[in-house]
């Protein structure tokens, strides 16, 4: 769930550092203070951090909305120490740039302990309105499983299979 | 304007302090203990709830209110986890919030209650046991709202299974849950009707007894486009009318007709120019009106197509009877969440999830007047009298 | 732009539009999701069956085409149901085009006499 400020397109090095580092509790930078957006400046402008589960530039994460578990000691398919990994979610698909395929992704969160509070990331690629669920990243899917019904801790981004 | 009265029992205390070396000084009068604060009963048009669901810490929600006019913090709600907003009595006289809790604060047994708050002393006066399973999402107006003449309060719910909470206002009681399926959100279309919006850009249209049970429940035809251009479920309501813009910038309007709810003019936001540069409207409450001038204020950004929910550093204005932008407004800092007052001499607040610092300008002249400070900790939906 | 334009194979539409809830072997979560792996066999077999299936709103609102939907549920039969391939009434586009233009606007006390109907059955 969540949403957040601090993204990909509207960052340079400094803000992709923020997001994907931070040892404090994030909150979204600010946009008055990253550089104005370029219309059309994509995720194509972010190869490096493609491939680091760390990243909110992370194939992977090109629909999710929270905290990263790999920055909460869990990963982008692991659940940190404690929590509950929600069996119900919403799936979508993301473009992996290193071999040219698109991937099934699963975006489970975990749950049972309050917000991780690090490496806060939204992007909304294909995502849709509350009104179309399962496709849509905007709701705290803790609460939509009766194993996971407790507040949200952070986000997964597991691969199911190619989409194609 | 804060007016102090003296809260408790206690008597005022007049002290003396005599001190052993010869200092003359006037005679201090001790604060009395137990003053507390409290707001005139009638709020200003120029208030204004600022929501937060404190995403950090969402245990900890929270609804902040501020005077527009003299930029004071005024005083605030504790609210739970999860926090939407605070839905406010048409007669001003209850402040409803629908709210959940965990019963060892981040674990436990979950309980969802509406609690009652009295406007002027901001504290609890009620509470109202609903089932656990309202809606956890980024937080939209229409999550919770209230039917047309405030008799009943309609709450989404999400399990997955989607239903809408129906809880009577007047009693005071929850009144039954109504199943929505395949079907979101609770938009009020008269005294006892809503409709939700659904998964193929149709609508349920619902009718309640007095009683707040179903008395028909219809699905539409669709009026939305879901494929390729969705609107977004951040609609505003001008008299019979119910506005919503899609990801590409186009105005959906939704009639509620003697017929029923039909599907009114489309337009466009964006010239063709505008369009080709990427211009698009962004934001969690990226939309408001004021109903006197017939305008519609969105926050706009420049952004591709899966910037949908970015914010901006813009705020367009258009009249409503032309379906054409009459002014642009720049902001000082971006803004995700914008809000126009229903008075005559409106004010627009500008709030972003990332920032605490809460703008407002004059909502006509798009004259910056103020900021204030330290508003919560991820703002997210503006509520005004 | 919105939903995918591209079409996918039956078993990655499962995954896209019905996996999130129903789980990757459709045993939904008692109480909260119902299962579709020990109901959607079954009820097909019968016209109420079939119609509910059409009018459920995963497959009555869905996006996908009448065609991708058919293929769809006809992947999920014997992928789920336990049925053989062939051994089970296939659903048509025309079928699916003619039921789901009525989705379903409750639905617990629908499915509640369904599943009593299936008790009875067996």
């Amino acid at each position: 769930m969540a949403r957040r400020t601090s993204r990909r397109g509207l960052l340079g090095s400094l803000g992709a550092l923020l997001v994907g580092v931070g040892a404090l509790p994030l909150l979204p930078v600010a946009r008055g203070a990253e550089k104005p957006a370029k219309p059309g400046k994509t995720e194509a402008d972010h190869q490096d951090a493609k491939q680091d589960e760390t990243s909110c530039h992370y194939w992977r994460h090109c629909a999710i909305d929270g905290y990263l578990c790999g920055c909460c000691g869990g990963s982008a398919s692991a659940c940190p120490p404690g929590t509950v990994q929600s069996p119900v979610t919403w799936v979508g698909t993301c473009h992996n740039p290193a071999d040219g395929l698109d991937y099934v992704i699963s975006y489970n969160d975990c749950c049972g302990k309050s917000s991780c509070g690090r490496c806060l990331c939204n992007r909304n690629e294909r995502d849709m309105p509350l009104y179309v669920p399962f496709r849509s990243n905007d709701y705290d899917w803790c609460t939509g499983s009766s194993v996971a019904n407790i507040p949200y801790h952070c986000s997964t981004a597991r691969v199911l299979a190619r989409a194609t | 304007m804060r007016t102090v009265r003296t809260a408790a029992l206690a008597a005022v205390l007049a002290l003396t302090c005599h001190a052993h070396t010869a200092v003359a000084g006037p005679a201090v009068t001790a604060d009395p203990l137990g003053v507390v604060a409290t707001l005139p009963a009638v709020a200003s048009p120029h208030w204004v709830w600022v929501n937060d669901i404190v995403f950090s810490h969402m245990s900890d929600g929270q609804a902040l209110l501020v005077d527009g006019d003299s930029g004071r913090f005024l005083g605030m709600l504790s609210t739970g986890f999860g926090f939407e907003r605070v839905v406010l009595a048409k007669d001003g006289k209850l402040i409803f919030s629908p709210e959940t809790y965990f019963s060892r604060g981040t674990r436990g047994t979950r309980t969802d209650v509406v609690t009652l708050y009295d406007p002027s002393r901001l504290s609890p006066v009620g509470e109202i046991a609903i089932p656990p399973k309202r809606s956890a999402n980024m937080p939209m107006m229409a999550d919770s709202e209230l039917t047309d003449d405030g008799a009943f309060l309609l709450i989404y719910n999400f399990t997955p299974a989607q239903s809408i909470t129906v809880v009577d206002t007047r009693s005071r009681r929850f009144a039954g849950e109504i199943e929505t399926p395949g079907c979101a959100l609770a938009y009020p279309t008269g005294a006892r009707s809503f409709f939700s919006i659904c998964a193929d850009g149709a609508l349920l249209d619902v009718h309640l007894d007095d009683a707040g049970h179903v008395s028909s429940r219809v699905h539409t035809r669709d009026m939305f486009d879901v494929s390729s251009d969705p609107v977004t479920e951040k609609g505003v309501r001008l008299g019979s009318r119910w506005l919503f813009v899609s990801y590409g910038g186009t105005v959906y309007s939704i009639d509620i007709t003697s017929r029923g709810l039909e599907s009114g003019p489309r337009w466009s936001l964006l010239s063709d120019a505008e369009r080709r540069q990427n211009w698009r409207p962004g934001g969690l409450q990226q939309l408001a009106v004021h109903a006197t001038s017939d305008r519609l204020y969105a926050i706009m950004h420049q952004g591709g197509p899966e910037t949908h929910k970015d914010p901006g550093k813009e705020v367009w204005v258009y009249d409503l009877g032309r379906h054409q932008r009459v002014q642009r407004i720049a902001l000082r800092s971006p803004a995700g969440s914008i809000q126009v007052t229903r008075d005559d001499r409106p004010l627009l607040f500008a709030a972003f999830i990332g920032s605490t610092t809460l703008e407002v300008y004059d909502a006509k002249t798009g004259s910056y007047l103020r900021s204030v400070e330290n508003v919560g900790t991820t703002p997210t939906l503006l509520v005004t009298p | 732009m919105g939903t995918q334009a591209l079409a996918y194979e039956p078993r990655i539409n499962y995954m896209l539009q019905c996996l999130g809830c129903h789980g990757p072997d459709a045993r939904g979560e008692p109480g909260r999701v119902p299962s579709i792996r020990s109901t959607l066999a079954p009820l097909s077999r019968f016209a109420a069956g079939r119609r509910y299936l059409l009018q459920v709103p995963g497959v009555a609102l869905s996006t996908l085409s009448d065609q991708d939907l058919a293929a769809l549920l006809n992947w999920m039969i014997p992928a789920f149901g336990g049925v053989e391939p062939g051994q089970f009434r296939a659903f048509t586009s025309a079928e699916v085009a003619r039921y789901r233009r009525e989705p379903l606007v409750e639905i617990s006390a629908t499915r509640a006499r369904l599943m009593r109907r299936l008790q009875g059955r067996q």
